[in-house]
């Protein structure tokens, strides 16, 4: 080994006769050699800690009811995104649902917390400084904020299992948990136009128009009571149809949402709202792109060939 | 919340650095600035698509599952074993080597021409040996290590060569390994952070009296023979007993460096239990013993001149024994190592047991005690702070004319190691250290001790 190596060298070098002004240039060297190590020491120590991405928050403009059921939905779908075990594999599976977890300290908020836990789960990535096994866990956190918003908090972190050392996530973790909860909740829009339009135009429309054939007034007073309730019939249409144009306009408002153009020159479209993720798409300027969600400096976007990513506010600029 | 925009630009388009120390700072910073996190001996990692991390605190220490994969002959236990997820081209070997430079220092040497003792200094660009290690499975329960090493200018010896039979039985309690092989000593000085001169050893791992004519290397060396091995699902409870000959892990019967002599079989037994701490996870200790005989002359024949030795005669008895603890804080673990030692006066006084008459008046069997604190600062899995004090002090001299501080050895050495570069196709570490070493009552002039140190500044790296 050479650890053997190293001892036969010692013993040869020590052996070996040095003039002793040499000592001196030596001493000095050592010196400056342990001034530079200490210097590179105080170096490397400064840099080689990652820090830890703070939480994953958002304001959604949906209803807390369905956020919660697509966060839900999320929770127990066994599958945590945005980490893995082994190269070549997307997400870690096994994961499940609980309403508890040891991992995060109890929340003290408002809001509905739920967690997704992986136990026996090794070296995951995307967990800073991830080492040894131990269990993943998310937390949700969903709080109503009222006038129709809210607000979704996303954590993750690793917990070794022998030495208890936590390990937060950098932060790609929770944006994919994000992406999936996102696809969630447009699966929900689009359901929701659909089951709007054929239960509240449709049949309507259809009965309307048959209750005008099937009127033949027999006297006039009969006749008032029926031109009534046609007149009523009437009025519902109208607004059942004001009604179709609103959830049409809504439909159109979620499924196209906001056009932006990228103003900066270039523009890294990165996997998650961090200047430090890492870039799934490069941007040119005037290209179009779909603005999905907002967050407090940065949108998340959908690019033409359909690549999604976030990018920062001030590289964008609304189409005129 | 997100991260602000520009939080994080840096400046460019710097004018291109001109003086020495510069151009090393860029280079560092290069290493620094594109540094990845993760760590090990990249064989294992390549096979199963796993960061470095997943096995080691910092290579080459193992973490708890890295100790657990290991009882396991280097098995997950799952079904990422099957050859179906492994890569066709992959081959299980790795390479290990260290260009450094260093800097030697020993105190009160005597010099023949001045007949003085003085303080002799030397330095310069150097090489370590070169490991070769290959290790695996060749089949489900059934794993191997073979790592041949060389030192520069030396031919290749065999550090290890095993076979081992795992899981026999279907139990983790019986795991039976052949060969050539480390002690199964939790606390492994193949797996620690310091390699200078000085600091490159535990002391009590290879400690023999000023004197001593055993041939036991310690328990730090490999040894040839035969291990029955177990352990718990997450490998907290261990156990190893070893039978081996006494050769000290040489080759061809050889006693005490005598060829082809070797008839007598030494023990090893180890034990070890992991428990956990509320909040600062597994703690381990463990107790530990090598008993074993050494040879004291051998039967020879002479031919032509030429004397043979033919068989290992009065071997007489040595021991060591003692208890260990792993202690876990967090970031910081801390190793704390106890032995007593002690040789049979014929071997402590290096005299052969038929001669009795030989032995120096009032000589006794040589014992001591010695040990060692250690510890690891992971500030984070790049970059790793150690420190040691270790101490052996003679508690009874061969021969009680000796100074009873003889042998004495009192020994610190600080130092880290930072990984700029770690995937599992390949690891740099950038190791400095300091190491130093009272040797007591040594000098060959004056009886003063003397002291050695180590300077060491270099590249650990393997691929």
């Amino acid at each position: 080994m050479q650890l053997r190596a190293i001892l036969m060298d010692r013993a040869v070098s020590t052996q070996a006769s040095t003039p002793r002004h040499r000592c001196l240039s030596t001493g000095s060297c050592a010196r400056n050699l342990c001034m530079v190590v200490l210097v590179l020491a105080g170096w490397c120590y400064a840099r080689t800690r990652e820090t830890a991405a703070p939480s994953f928050t958002i304001d959604l403009d949906k209803p807390v009811g369905q956020v919660l059921k697509a966060v839900e939905d999320v929770a127990r779908s066994g599958t945590i995104q945005g980490t893995f075990e082994y190269t070549g594999d997307q997400h870690l599976e096994g994961a499940h649902f609980d309403e508890n977890s040891r991992l995060f300290p109890t929340w003290p908020g408002n809001g509905k917390v739920f967690f997704k836990v992986r136990n026996k789960t090794l070296a995951p990535k995307h967990f800073i400084n991830s080492n040894d096994v131990g269990t993943v866990a998310v937390r949700y956190i969903v709080q109503d904020n009222s006038n129709n918003s809210t607000r979704l908090v996303i954590d993750a972190v690793f917990v070794e299992n022998a030495r208890h050392h936590g390990h937060p996530s950098d932060g790609y973790v929770e944006t994919c948990e994000f992406a999936e909860i996102g696809k969630r909740l447009n699966q929900f829009d689009q359901r929701e136009v659909l089951r709007a339009s054929g239960r509240e135009f449709s049949p309507t429309q259809e009965s309307s128009s048959q209750a005008e054939n099937a009127l033949e007034p027999t006297d006039s007073s009969a006749a008032a009571d029926i031109w009534r309730a046609i007149s009523g019939q009437k009025s519902q249409l109208a607004a059942d149809t004001a009604k179709l144009k609103q959830l049409e306009a809504q439909a159109h408002k979620i499924q196209a949402a906001e056009f932006v153009r990228i103003r900066a020159e270039r523009v890294e479209l990165r996997a998650s709202p961090y200047s430090h993720a890492r870039i799934v798409e490069s941007l040119k300027q005037g290209q179009e792109v779909t603005v999905l969600a907002k967050s407090a400096y940065w949108c998340r976007v959908r690019a033409e060939d359909g690549q999604e990513g976030w990018a920062q506010y001030s590289a964008l600029e609304v189409q005129p | 919340m997100q991260e602000h925009p520009g939080g994080s630009e840096r400046e460019t388009g710097r004018s291109l650095p001109k003086s020495p120390v510069v151009l090393i700072l860029f280079f560092l910073f290069f290493m620094v600035s594109t540094s990845q996190p993760g760590q090990a001996i990249p064989a294992f990692a390549r096979k199963y698509g796993l960061p470095c991390s997943a096995c080691h605190i910092g290579w080459p220490i193992l973490n708890n599952f890295g100790l657990s994969f290991r009882d396991n002959g280097y098995q997950l236990g799952n079904d990422r074993d099957s050859p179906i997820y492994q890569n066709p081209a992959y081959f299980p070997i790795t390479f290990r080597v260290t260009p450094q430079w260093h800097l030697e220092s020993q105190t009160h040497v005597l010099v023949d021409q001045t007949n003085t003792e003085q303080t002799i200094t030397t330095h310069g660009f150097d090489l370590s040996g070169l490991d070769i290690w290959t290790a695996g499975t060749l089949y489900k329960n059934i794993s191997f290590q073979v790592l041949p090493s060389m030192a520069e200018g030396d031919a290749f010896h065999f550090e290890s060569a095993w076979v081992r039979f795992d899981n026999l039985l279907n139990s983790p309690w019986l795991n039976l390994k052949f060969g050539k092989f480390e002690m199964d000593n939790l606390l492994s000085e193949k797996r620690f952070l310091t390699l200078s001169s000085v600091g490159g050893s535990w002391y009590n791992y290879h400690f023999l009296p000023p004197g001593d004519s055993n041939g036991f290397g310690g328990i730090g060396d490999n040894q040839l023979g035969v291990e029955l091995a177990g352990h718990n699902s997450n490998s907290y409870s261990r156990y190893s007993i070893a039978l081996l000959s006494s050769v000290d892990g040489n080759p061809g019967l050889t006693s005490a460096g005598q060829g082809n002599t070797a008839r007598t079989y030494d023990v090893f037994a180890n034990l070890n239990q992991g428990f956990q701490v509320k909040s600062l996870g597994v703690q381990r200790v463990g107790v530990y013993g090598y008993f074993g005989q050494s040879p004291t002359y051998f039967l020879t024949q002479t031919v032509n001149g030429t004397t043979t030795n033919l068989q290992a005669r009065g071997n007489k008895s040595f021991s060591r024994v003692g208890a260990y603890g792993w202690w876990f804080f967090k970031d910081l673990d801390i190793e704390t190592f106890y032995m007593h030692g002690q040789d049979n006066a014929f071997l402590g006084n290096g005299k052969a047991a038929n001669d009795p008459g030989s032995l120096p008046a009032g000589a006794a069997g040589p014992s001591w005690n010695g040990g060692f604190v250690e510890a690891h600062y992971a500030y984070s899995p790049q970059l790793i702070f150690t420190g040691r004090y270790e101490l052996v002090h003679m508690s009874r001299q061969a021969d009680p004319t000796f100074p009873q501080n003889l042998g004495n050895v009192d020994s610190f050495t600080i130092g880290y190691r930072w990984y700029p570069i770690m995937f599992s196709r390949a690891g740099l570490a950038f190791h400095n250290e300091y190491a130093q070493a009272k040797m007591g009552n040594t000098s060959l002039l004056t009886n003063s001790d003397q002291i050695n140190r180590s300077v060491m500044v270099g590249f650990d790296f393997d691929y």
